[in-house]
């Protein structure tokens, strides 16, 4: 079953965020606090839904409303989707994906947006299997300093 | 020269519909469906979207448009750059670059911590720009699922 996180959901859902994390080499720095201000607060600015069997949460996945200028078309851009490792080639992926793809048409969208590095064969071969468009971009960062730079420059 | 970086509000509509308009004028893409009103609508009406428009002499040169996104892998949240133009006749003092750190100064102010952003790899004049501010920079594969793939998924 594919629902909506609920704030009795987050210490769950924050385990499966920190093996993302783990399986990505990031660091776990997340907290309940920081997925609450953005999925749960009262004008949240995107969703999460959670795949859920009988022992509880066994992926999720995030996105975020976004528009696309060319189009005049709004759309929603996907940060996370995870599947425990044991349940996935199962179309888990596939129906958070979908859920998600619910959630922004019922918002008034009409797309999904992901990226992924050039070195992650898996996710690649996961995405063609829906059907898409892909393109090479260069994802520009600008964190840390070079954040903090441009702030006081405001 | 003064630039002054402020909000947009719905008086901006037709002059915005008219730089994105023109941003998007390439084959492919579908630039007569940007309207005052789609614009007003879906940016200038919409909270979860951040929309800064630069003015220098007191006339309208640029714009950015933002929105929030949560990224896990460092669990902080910053904004996404949907568009980021400054008039030809405009370019190259400093109005971008302004647009940009205001963007980041309005994310900081409420806790955000990064900008984040993709380019055309062939695009040599945004790629300039974009390192002329010291952001990290990744190739990345860009997926996009829309029209039939995107009510496959429904």
């Amino acid at each position: 079953m594919i629902r909506d996180v609920t704030e009795a959901d987050l210490p769950a859902v924050l385990e499966l965020v920190h093996a993302l994390c783990r399986h990505e080499g990031d660091q776990t720095l997340n907290t309940i606090d920081t997925l609450r201000r953005s999925f749960l607060a009262a004008q949240p600015d995107g969703w999460m839904v959670l795949a859920e069997h009988a022992e509880g949460p066994v992926g999720y996945a995030t996105a975020h409303i976004t528009y696309e200028s060319s189009d005049a078309e709004r759309g929603a851009y996907v940060g996370d989707i995870f599947v425990v490792e044991v349940l996935r080639g199962q179309g888990i992926g596939r129906a958070l994906l979908g859920a998600l793809a619910l959630r922004v048409r019922d918002a008034g969208g009409t797309f999904l947006w992901l990226t992924a590095l050039p070195g992650n064969p898996r996710a690649h071969a996961f995405y063609r299997g829906l059907g898409c468009k892909e393109q090479p971009v260069i994802a520009f960062a600008a964190t840390g300093d070079a954040f903090e730079k441009l702030a006081s420059e405001a | 020269m003064t630039i002054a970086v402020r909000e947009a509000v719905p008086a901006d509509a037709p002059m915005l519909a008219e730089l994105l308009r023109a941003i998007n004028d390439e084959p492919g893409l579908h630039p007569e469906r940007i309207t005052a009103e789609s614009v007003r609508h879906d940016l200038i009406g919409d909270p979860r979207v951040a929309l800064l428009v630069a003015e220098a002499e007191g006339v309208v040169a640029g714009f950015v448009s933002g929105h929030p996104f949560y990224d896990s892998a460092s669990s902080r949240w910053g904004m996404v750059i949907g568009d980021i133009y400054v008039a030809h006749e405009a370019r190259r003092r400093g109005i971008g670059r302004a647009l940009v750190a205001a963007l980041a100064g309005s994310a900081a102010r409420d806790g955000g911590a990064f900008l984040w952003w993709a380019a055309d790899p062939g695009d040599e004049l945004a790629l300039a720009f974009h390192r002329g501010i010291g952001a990290e920079e990744t190739p990345t594969i860009s997926f996009f699922i829309g029209d039939d793939d995107f009510r496959r998924l429904l």
